[in-house]
């Protein structure tokens, strides 16, 4: 009777073995990680990612249809234009001087086009080192409104008396029940989740707050669409799509990416009017499966990493810190990444900018998005100073601060945000980030 | 006393702060002795046998196993003279009785070790010795009351001790049962051991014989000979009804009215 | 049977052979998890890529092998499945035995490791050390302290209230995760929502995927030690579990017994949770199934618990890893696989369990 169960326990293990060995017949089929030239050209896609179509953009948005997003009438001094909810929100032209915005993104943009004079209250905890900077005003408010996804302190909210309040997309419903002795909140939505409807938005904010606002909201639309054709005429050139694998940083390190179905596919439509392929659409669309996300973040599964390697690694999320351990972390038998990132190399492993915001977020810092991007990915093509098609990235970004966002940026404060430093580092010996080097390779024996 | 086992010297306790339990208690044990801790429900009875056992820490007095002051011995050397008998045992998990028994063995198992061949050896004599050989490998709780308590004692007996102390004994058992614990008692105490069991029941000590500590009324212990101390009007007095002993058979028995 | 397993004589031999069966299990299952996942490896590449890194380790070039496999196949076993698989051996022995000891210490069999607020403890701490933006290594640290500070709070209290019984402790416990729940919704209201709350919310469901092997060789001596003390205190636990006052009378010394399991059990829950965070029901259930196999009796229970919880953490952590996509958190894992799994364990147990 005991010999019978440790044979039973024993018949599992061994099947499990044999079951093992069938199934690993062969190498990764994914294993070809395309082909690369120096200085970041990428000179082929991977097999596995050839012939796959991923979709990104889309048409811009017919805001003369009544009803829609952006639809806007005015009847002599009064002015109405629809939120992205589809509701009216009427004004009087010029009346609208306090705005309060609950949403990180947002605030980041309009602050961008001009409309610091509006903000009566700024975002607790969330003002970046370079908002600090360039908006100092916005920055020494001392009213201060609560974390945007949680229910807005009402009664905060009303003592301010805005004019406009724009919300977190995940509370504007509460913000619209927020009443008081029969005032509501002056709430519109104004969320988006494409560059087109980006456009849509900051027309509408435009239109409300009026002024240079409303004139570089105009402006930012037609510069984004001027951008992406320039890109698009150079990226005519070249068939490659390189696959692009951004990472948001935080816990789950170069783990963390922001995938698909999640509401902000931002990243693909850069990724896509850029020249290249999104790691996670391409990977929903290959295996017909979404990466999800969990808590806000993913942590992505390594072995499909290593399946399908991508070729352009980009680093957001302002989360340094925690990269530059992984980055320096080269020992291989600890550190999955170090051998991707060493067969990538420098030129293609970069951070990304972040300043206003984070470039690779939504915001308006869009328009220069696609152009490093661009640059980035394609520099066979854009970064050429000889041809044509040269993207300048720090006479891009000179022009959008001082333009755009009214703030005389100089020129090591320019190269202080392209690589993504604080305004502090401006002047001083930064740090710089370790370069990515191959792992130590153990001798062959 | 020469020899005396178990000494118990002035003996007093209270809970934190609360009334006075009982107070200068002493008495003195050889082996084979018996004394019966008699009393009403709640006077104390279990508390002066965790006191001697060393379970409760007296407020006043001492206890003295074999010459020795037990509060300046380790629990294992305690348990190598005392073998503790509770009153009721709910089992969180249902061990083999002889697992339960060998139990007893622990204060000479050390620390790290696990009991012998030798230490299952005493076990299995324990139940033997006890008539209850038959359930050594079924699990505690699918026994009768009776034979958990003739577990409990075996495991009691596992520890070689020199003293058995038994609370409340005959508490679960019925009718029958009582009278046969009682007399294992008896004969448990003519093999050597010096016991020390709780009851509510006058007739136990009267069989039994040796000594009585009695719970009277008005708070005081009264130490002494069973035959001497239980008279009939102790007895009306500590039960609030009239009680006579008659004698019957040649044995002293008490009869309530 | 399972009678005699549980009981007699002759079960000794039976129980034995499950406990043998029981280890050469965990190293199949071992095998098993170091062989598959999303990225193909050969079996043979795999056997020789695990013996080279063993090798490696030793001190001289004893055993030269060739480097006949990829690089990417190379990480895919040495970084990805051996730190993982490791990690979830340990870890699952760790809780089990922890759990087991403290079933038996608190006499109640639906005890869990957590039940003096280590894990709650070890939560805050990583959660403050993540609000600091500190990186991985302090967020670790941050839980372990957090962690044993919880439980040294716990047994501060009985001090302070002068009661020792275990239900002081108990309640002692109650008190400390609920101060900690409390500090809990205080950080998460303050935390950053696009960073920081995030990283403390992906924290706290517990993952396998960010454990390396430095990691794993800082904690793996301390639960090694820990269950090995465990498992010297087996047949004591045993005693232990017929409550304070009958084992005091059997002669053991009760506070230092209870002392030396709490010390233990932290340290190998605290451990756990420091590199994988939260990971619920393991320490629960895996006891139990213990028990439905050998029976109660500590002495056998024990060590096949230490294999039991291993094989069961493995074999969670290869669903982590091969069912989708992304990684899916533990917890989750182990409370949809575990919930029913004790359902229906109960289902077929007729008798009383214990």
């Amino acid at each position: 009777m005991g010999t019978r169960r440790v044979v039973c326990k024993l018949t599992v293990p061994v099947l499990a073995i044999l079951l093992a060995s069938a199934c690993n017949k062969g190498g990764g089929e994914g294993d070809s990680a395309g082909a690369f030239a120096p200085g970041g050209v990428v000179l082929e896609e991977p097999s596995w990612a050839q012939g796959v179509a991923v979709a990104y953009g889309g048409e811009d948005l017919d805001t003369s249809v009544p009803g829609s997003y952006g639809y806007y009438t005015e009847d002599g001094d009064v002015a109405t234009v629809y939120d992205a909810d589809g509701l009216p929100f009427t004004f009087k032209k010029g009346s609208v001087k306090r705005i309060v915005n609950l949403w990180p993104a947002n605030t980041s943009g309009i602050l961008a086009l001009g409309a610091e004079k509006f903000f009566v209250a700024k975002l607790g905890g969330m003002t970046t080192p370079w908002q600090e900077a360039m908006f100092p005003a916005y920055a020494a408010l001392t009213a201060q409104v609560g974390p945007q996804a949680g229910p807005a302190n009402a009664e905060a909210l009303m003592a301010l008396e805005p004019d406009l309040v724009i919300g977190h997309p995940s509370s504007i419903a509460n913000l619209r029940g927020i009443e008081y002795r029969g005032k509501k909140l002056p709430v519109v939505n104004v969320n988006f989740k494409t560059y087109q409807e980006m456009k849509v938005t900051y027309r509408v904010i435009g239109k409300i707050l009026g002024g240079k606002v409303e004139e570089n909201a105009e402006a930012w639309g037609r510069a984004l669409q001027a951008n992406i054709d320039r890109i698009a005429k150079g990226l005519a050139k070249t068939s490659v799509r390189p696959v692009v694998y951004y990472s948001a940083g935080g816990m789950g390190g170069l783990g963390s990416t922001m995938p698909s179905s999640q509401g902000s596919v931002v990243m693909n439509e850069w990724t896509g009017y850029a020249g290249g392929k999104y790691w996670p659409e391409l990977m929903r669309v290959l295996r017909q499966e979404d990466i999800v996300d969990v808590a806000g973040q993913t942590g992505v599964n390594m072995e499909l990493v290593l399946k399908y390697p991508p070729q352009k690694v980009f680093i957001g999320g302002g989360r340094r810190a925690a990269l530059d351990a992984v980055l320096a972390d080269r020992d291989g038998a600890s550190n999955p990444w170090a051998g991707i990132l060493a067969d990538l190399g420098p030129d293609n492993v970069k951070y990304m900018p972040y300043a206003l915001f984070d470039w690779g977020r939504f915001g308006a810092e869009s328009v220069l998005q696609i152009l490093w991007a661009a640059a980035n990915i394609h520099p066979e093509v854009f970064a050429d100073p000889s041809s044509p098609d040269y993207i300048d990235m720090r006479k891009e970004t000179k022009a959008f601060y001082t333009d755009f966002a009214g703030y005389p940026v100089t020129d090591a404060e320019v190269d202080a945000i392209l690589d993504g430093r604080p305004p502090a580092s401006v002047g001083t010996v930064y740090p710089p980030a370790p370069p990515v080097q191959a792992p130590p390779r153990r001798p062959a024996r | 006393m020469v020899n005396a086992v178990l000494k118990v010297a002035d003996l007093g306790f209270n809970y934190f702060k609360g009334p006075t339990i009982f107070s200068g208690v002493g008495f003195e044990l050889r082996a084979g002795g018996v004394l019966t801790i008699l009393g009403a429900n709640g006077a104390g009875k279990s508390t002066l046998l965790n006191c001697i056992a060393g379970l409760a820490r007296p407020k006043a007095g001492a206890v003295y196993l074999g010459g020795r002051d037990s509060a300046e011995m380790s629990f294992r050397e305690v348990a190598t003279f005392i073998g503790y008998v509770p009153q009721t045992h709910n089992p969180a998990y249902a061990y083999p009785v002889r697992e339960y028994v060998v139990m007893g063995r622990t204060p000479y198992i050390g620390a790290f070790g696990s009991p012998r061949a030798g230490d299952y050896a005493v076990a299995e004599d324990a139940l033997a010795r006890l008539g209850v050989a038959h359930i050594m490998d079924k699990p505690y709780t699918e026994i009768s009351g009776g034979e958990r308590q003739l577990a409990t004692i075996a495991r009691a007996i596992a520890q070689e001790p020199k003293i058995l102390l038994l609370d409340e004994p005959t508490a679960h058992l019925d009718y029958g049962n009582q009278m046969r614990a009682i007399r294992l008692i008896r004969s448990l105490a003519e093999e050597g051991y010096a016991v020390v069991l709780t009851t509510h029941v006058p007739d136990h000590p009267l069989f039994l014989g040796g000594e009585v500590a009695v719970f009277t009324r008005d708070k005081a212990v009264v130490v002494g000979a069973a035959e001497a101390v239980l008279t009939d009007e102790l007895l009306t007095s500590l039960y609030g009804v009239p009680v006579k002993t008659v004698h019957v058979d040649g044995r002293r028995v008490c009869y309530a009215q | 049977m399972r009678r005699d397993m549980k009981g007699s004589q002759s079960g000794e031999y039976a129980w034995r052979l499950v406990l043998l069966g029981a280890a050469v299990l965990t190293c199949a299952v071992f095998v098993l998890s170091v062989s598959i996942g999303i990225y193909r490896v050969p079996f043979g590449n795999v056997v020789k890529i695990v013996f080279a890194e063993v090798a490696d380790a030793l001190p001289f070039g004893m055993f030269p092998v060739e480097r006949s496999w990829s690089s990417a196949e190379g990480i895919a076993v040495v970084a990805i499945r051996l730190p993982r698989t490791l990690a979830a051996l340990l870890i699952g022995s760790a809780l089990s035995v922890a759990g087991a000891a403290y079933q038996s210490m608190f006499k109640n069999p639906m005890v869990s490791p957590d039940i003096l607020g280590v894990s709650s403890g070890a939560t805050v701490g990583a959660a403050l050390a993540i609000l600091v933006s500190a990186n991985i290594v302090w967020v670790e640290l941050g839980a372990f302290a957090g962690g044993v500070a919880a439980v040294m709070l716990t047994t501060l209290i009985p001090k302070l209230i002068r009661n020792h019984s275990i239900v002081i402790l108990v309640l002692a416990g109650i008190i400390v995760g609920g101060l900690s729940s409390s500090v809990m919704s205080v950080i998460r209201m303050v935390a950053d929502p696009a960073t920081t709350l995030a990283d403390i919310t992906y924290w706290t469901m517990g993952s396998l995927a960010r454990v390396k092997m430095r990691e794993v060789g800082a904690v793996g001596p301390v639960i090694v030690l820990g269950v090995a003390a465990l498992l010297l205190f087996r047949y004591r636990l045993n005693v232990l579990s017929l409550g304070d006052a009958e084992a005091k009378s059997l002669g053991v010394n009760v506070g230092r017994m209870r002392v030396a399991v709490i010390l233990a059990s932290t340290l190998l829950t605290a451990s756990s949770v420091s590199i994988a965070g939260t990971i619920g029901w393991v320490g629960l259930v895996i006891p139990h199934i213990s028990r439905m196999i050998v029976g109660p009796d500590n002495k056998r229970m024990l060590p096949l618990a230490t294999f039991t919880g291993g094989i069961f953490m493995m074999v969670i952590d290869i669903l982590a890893r091969t069912l989708a996509a992304t990684d899916i958190p533990i917890s989750v894992l182990t409370g949809i696989i575990g919930t029913p799994f004790f359902f229906f364990i109960l289902l077929k147990q007729r008798r009383s369990l214990w």
